[in-house]
């Protein structure tokens, strides 16, 4: 089996636009969640969200024919392009301009396409305009229209594809990517996911209730994961790209590696046991993540940082039961723990890919991000843990061992132990 | 061949733009022009709603050349009077 590291990261984030502005933001508690007109003039009853204000398209044109450039229309594959190229650059690469390299692959995934974009298709079809579309929509439309385009730009001739967990898939594309990797088959792939700014997505949720509502003039308090009065999740958009290569192959290039990645599981509860389409099964969760210790050869008690799935709803106290029985640690003896959605909002499926990163900056720079917006803690949360495991205020702190989990519609778990790796 | 030069430039890279001058009928979009092959499609659809043609399917698949694509998009013109 092949040791498996991580030597490249690139992120469109609500709160940052790259690694070094994503960073910051993390490390100092700043918020990427506004006030959108555009949902309170559709009816929507959270009229907030976490999306890359300041992304800009414009980067992406050096890249891409100018074809393919004049007709992108889909933020899903914009944000996933901008993403995989900061990781390959980030990671020392460089673009395979006349070769496919057969070695490295890619897995980035996404929940939908960008509805936004399949509107405009459609009203085009719905006016007897078809014939006007132009050739450039279904490989922006079609699940792996990212990794087709990340492929085509880094000529990339391991598996490409893409994989569509919900709320999981990003972690699951790491996941994915790691067990690749180590089994041989690849030596180095890209893994991330991408969620599109789309107020048709957002409004589904809204639809169901599980948005707050009662922040829409005071955006930065909105997302309010393990807080005594959350109310529902922030929706939100962006992507991570993650590039994952054997620790060999990333040391014969002299790589700087971010982290190891010591294990991975993914599985389901499948929809019993109190689990659903909506919520999942405490065993399943629990089963995910104890399978992710156990493989990693880690005791329960080296775990450092959990970074969380909390999406600020009422699931985070089961959440919070569910991690302390698989780890068997509880009160004080719980560790730390985080999630970067009470500053990003719930991206939906590019949170896993998003908070991948964020977990992997934590441990290669020494810092623990603030949960923002849980002045008070849930009370069925500190029946489990001390108060003092949720970090509230910026901590500089070196950390070696990370869990990181997310869950997501259909019952399906993800979970990836990270280790800090000595050059 | 102004009006199509015009449409191709949309599609191609700055520095292959200069070779637009010295287009001939044999003139290859992928091989000469650096063009992607699914573009030319794209040229042929905004020509068709542009001049109110219409080319069949298995007729803008050949149309690899600058001279196939002019004499296609001419027969039409002219069916329809113009």
């Amino acid at each position: 089996m092949n040791r498996v590291v991580i030597t490249g990261l690139g992120v469109v984030a609500p709160n940052g636009i790259n690694v070094p502005s994503f960073t910051h933001a993390i490390k100092n508690g700043i918020s990427g969640i506004r006030f959108l007109q555009e949902l309170k003039d559709h009816a929507m009853g959270c009229c907030v969200a976490g999306f890359p204000k300041d992304f800009d398209d414009s980067v992406l044109k050096k890249y891409l024919s100018p074809g393919a450039f004049k007709s992108l229309r889909s933020t899903t594959v914009k944000y996933a392009l901008a993403a995989a190229i900061e990781a390959w650059m980030n990671a020392g690469l460089p673009i395979n301009e006349n070769i496919s390299d057969p070695y490295t692959g890619c897995i980035f995934g996404n929940g939908v396409c960008d509805v936004n974009h399949m509107r405009y298709a459609i009203d085009m079809f719905e006016k007897m305009e078809v014939q006007k579309l132009g050739v450039r929509h279904i490989e922006q439309l079609m699940a792996s229209g990212s990794s087709g385009f990340i492929s085509g730009l880094l000529g990339l001739g391991n598996q490409v594809t893409a994989n569509s967990s919900a709320c999981s898939t990003g972690t699951e594309a790491v996941v994915m990517a790691y067990e690749k990797i180590n089994s041989g088959n690849a030596k180095r792939m890209v893994a991330g996911s991408c969620e599109a700014s789309s107020m048709y997505i957002w409004g589904v949720f809204d639809a169901m209730r599980v948005l707050n509502r009662n922040h829409n003039d005071e955006p930065i308090a909105a997302s309010r994961p393990m807080s005594i009065d959350s109310a529902g999740f922030v929706p939100g958009s962006g992507a991570g790209a993650l590039i994952l290569e054997d620790l060999e192959t990333a040391q014969k290039r002299n790589a700087i590696i971010y982290a190891e990645i010591i294990s991975g599981f993914v599985n389901s509860g499948g929809q019993r046991n109190g689990g659903s389409m909506t919520a999942p099964s405490p065993a399943g969760v629990r089963a995910c993540i104890e399978t992710t210790i156990k493989n990693s050869g880690i005791h329960p008690r080296e775990i450092d940082l959990i970074c969380g799935h909390l999406t600020g709803t009422a699931a985070d106290k089961i959440e919070i039961a569910n991690w302390a029985a698989a780890l068997d640690r509880r009160g004080e003896d719980f560790p730390l723990i985080n999630t970067s959605k009470s500053l990003t909002g719930h991206c939906i499926s590019a949170t896993g890919s998003i908070e991948c990163i964020a977990a992997v900056l934590q441990m290669h720079y020494g810092f623990i991000q603030p949960n923002i917006n849980c002045e008070k803690i849930q009370p069925e949360i500190l029946d489990v843990i001390a108060e003092k495991c949720i970090v509230r205020e910026p901590l500089n702190k070196s950390i070696n061992i990370v869990i990181k989990a997310n869950f997501g519609f259909g019952d399906v778990n993800s979970c990836v132990m990270l280790k800090k790796h000595d050059q | 061949m102004e009006e199509l030069k015009s449409l191709m430039g949309e599609y191609m890279h700055d520095e292959d733009k200069a070779k637009l001058a010295d287009i001939t009928d044999e003139t290859d979009f992928v091989n000469d022009l650096n063009m992607d092959s699914i573009d030319m499609v794209d040229v042929v659809i905004k020509a068709e709603n542009k001049y109110g043609i219409e080319i069949k399917n298995e007729t803008i698949s050949k149309l690899n050349t600058v001279g196939k694509c002019l004499d296609v998009m001419q027969e039409r013109l002219a069916e329809k009077g113009l």
